[in-house]
């Protein structure tokens, strides 16, 4: 319990920084509507020193960083943002399509060895991190519901893996197509993921401890992102 | 100047942009600047791929150009536009503001990886909430430096990061607490008005509560410091800034 004369010092000093982290919680715990206005004001108060504090750079990554983040996020039915993640998509598609061009006629990848490869629908999505650097190449055979997942340039950080999430349109949750690995190939099979949703999903990679999202949902940063051709 | 820390390792820079001359990237480019003080000026930690010197001049020049400066109105303007989860809008937004918040969170977390992930947080969440911010009640910089603020504060009384005295400008500079005159002249009225009141506490004591605000000291460190007891800046800070509260309402 916070004495009345006590808030606003209590106020003060969680806007100063310097409120023990042990009576922080306990205040906060209170959820005093006069204490946070309390501190709404210090916070007012003393935010003009920030016009002290000399600019800093960040890595010029970041920015890319947050997107990506930002991506793994579904959008709400009516969010605006859908339009433009779609926008947004057509410019990734395009780069892609640039990236994996160069790639099939580097490598001499193409879609061989696989079986129907008339019949059956096929897409192909690069996942990256930047357009020039392909980090997996995965591919949809929706007729036998698989997808193959092609480790181009792929490294998990030590004591980490790589997982593999499907954002599909209209999903509410990201959900895992498991962990990928750090060479060779993965077939994965889309039994109760149907293919035509797969078609318009998203694609990304998380960085994960090893075997995987102990908790079903990403837990590390999303270090690649694509979608289908 | 601790330059056995940075021994061996090839430089790159870090600063305020706009202060950043030619001949200082010359200096960086030597191996030759490096500070303590975080932010101040310049300081060079991040390696210098292996080119030569014109190509990195114009690297760097391009890096360290500041972005047009940002009128409130503009910022708001743009919050609006991320309410609406328009993303160019976000990316520029991002352009304006984030020298400005990772100095923040860098100055308090003292390592770049971890000012980066909060400045992760702060974005993500300026995306989710930029519909809650009210112009009514301060300018976007100050919601959104309030924002990284506390996140950062979290992060070190959390005590999920121990910051060490090797991280980058472990040592909290309290030189350059206090602007110079010349650059107090382009502050807003607010902070001129801050200042003032400031100006009427004790010089210990002010710098205490600087200490804390800008770098995220904690009494106990303050106590060390300062060669106080706990109790004393404890009771020191809630009276500096009880006066600071009484010398801003007249």
């Amino acid at each position: 319990m916070i004495e009345p004369e006590d808030i606003d010092g209590i106020a003060a000093e969680i806007v100063l920084g310097t409120l023990p982290h042990d009576e922080y919680d306990e205040a906060i715990a209170l959820k005093s509507v006069k204490l946070n206005a309390a501190i709404k004001e210090w916070e007012i108060r003393l935010a003009p020193l920030n016009e002290d504090t000399p600019n800093a750079v960040p890595s010029p990554d970041l920015f890319n960083k947050i997107e990506r983040q930002l991506l793994l996020k579904p959008p709400a039915p009516n969010d605006p943002d859908r339009l433009l993640l779609a926008r947004h998509a057509q410019r990734w598609r395009i780069l892609a399509l640039a990236a994996c061009t160069a790639l099939a006629i580097i490598s001499g990848f193409a879609l061989n060895g696989s079986p129907s490869a008339e019949n059956g629908t096929r897409a192909v999505a690069v996942l990256q991190a930047t357009p020039s650097a392909p980090a997996f190449l995965v591919s949809l055979d929706s007729t036998h519901a698989t997808l193959s997942i092609q480790t181009l340039a792929a490294t998990a950080p030590a004591e980490k893996d790589y997982e593999l999430w499907i954002i599909a349109e209209g999903a509410p949750a990201p959900r895992s197509l498991g962990v990928l690995p750090s060479q060779g190939n993965r077939l994965v099979k889309l039994s109760s993921i149907d293919s035509s949703a797969i078609r318009n999903a998203t694609l990304a990679v998380s960085v994960e401890p090893r075997g995987g999202s102990p908790t079903g949902a990403p837990t590390g940063p999303v270090v690649f992102t694509g979608k289908f051709l | 100047v601790r330059r056995d820390r940075f021994a061996g390792k090839p430089l790159g820079i870090r600063g305020d942009a706009a202060k950043v001359s030619q001949k200082q990237l010359l200096r960086c480019y030597k191996g030759l600047d490096v500070t303590i003080d975080v932010m101040h000026d310049l300081h060079c930690t991040e390696p210098v791929p292996n080119q030569p010197l014109g190509a990195f001049l114009a690297i760097s020049a391009a890096k360290f150009s500041a972005p047009p400066p940002q009128t409130s109105q503009t910022l708001t303007t743009l919050v609006e536009r991320v309410a609406q989860h328009d993303r160019e809008a976000f990316a520029s937004l991002y352009q304006a503001t984030s020298l400005k918040l990772f100095g923040i969170a860098l100055r308090i977390l003292k390592r770049r990886s971890w000012a980066e992930d909060v400045l992760q947080d702060v974005y993500i969440k300026v995306w989710e909430r930029a519909a809650d911010f009210d112009p009514s009640k301060g300018a976007v910089i100050s919601w959104m430096a309030t924002i990284t603020r506390n996140r950062s504060l979290d992060e070190i009384r959390r005590g999920a990061h121990v910051v060490s005295s090797e991280d980058v400008g472990g040592v909290e500079d309290i030189a350059s607490l206090e602007p110079l005159a010349s650059e107090t002249m382009e502050r807003s009225e607010e902070h001129q008005r801050l200042t003032r009141c400031l100006n009427g506490i004790e010089e210990e004591k002010r710098k205490m509560v600087l200490l804390a605000y800008h770098y995220g000291t904690s009494r106990e460190k303050l106590a060390e410091q300062f060669g106080r007891p706990v109790a004393t800046i404890k009771t020191w800070l809630r009276r500096s800034l009880e006066s600071l509260k009484e010398c801003l309402s007249t």
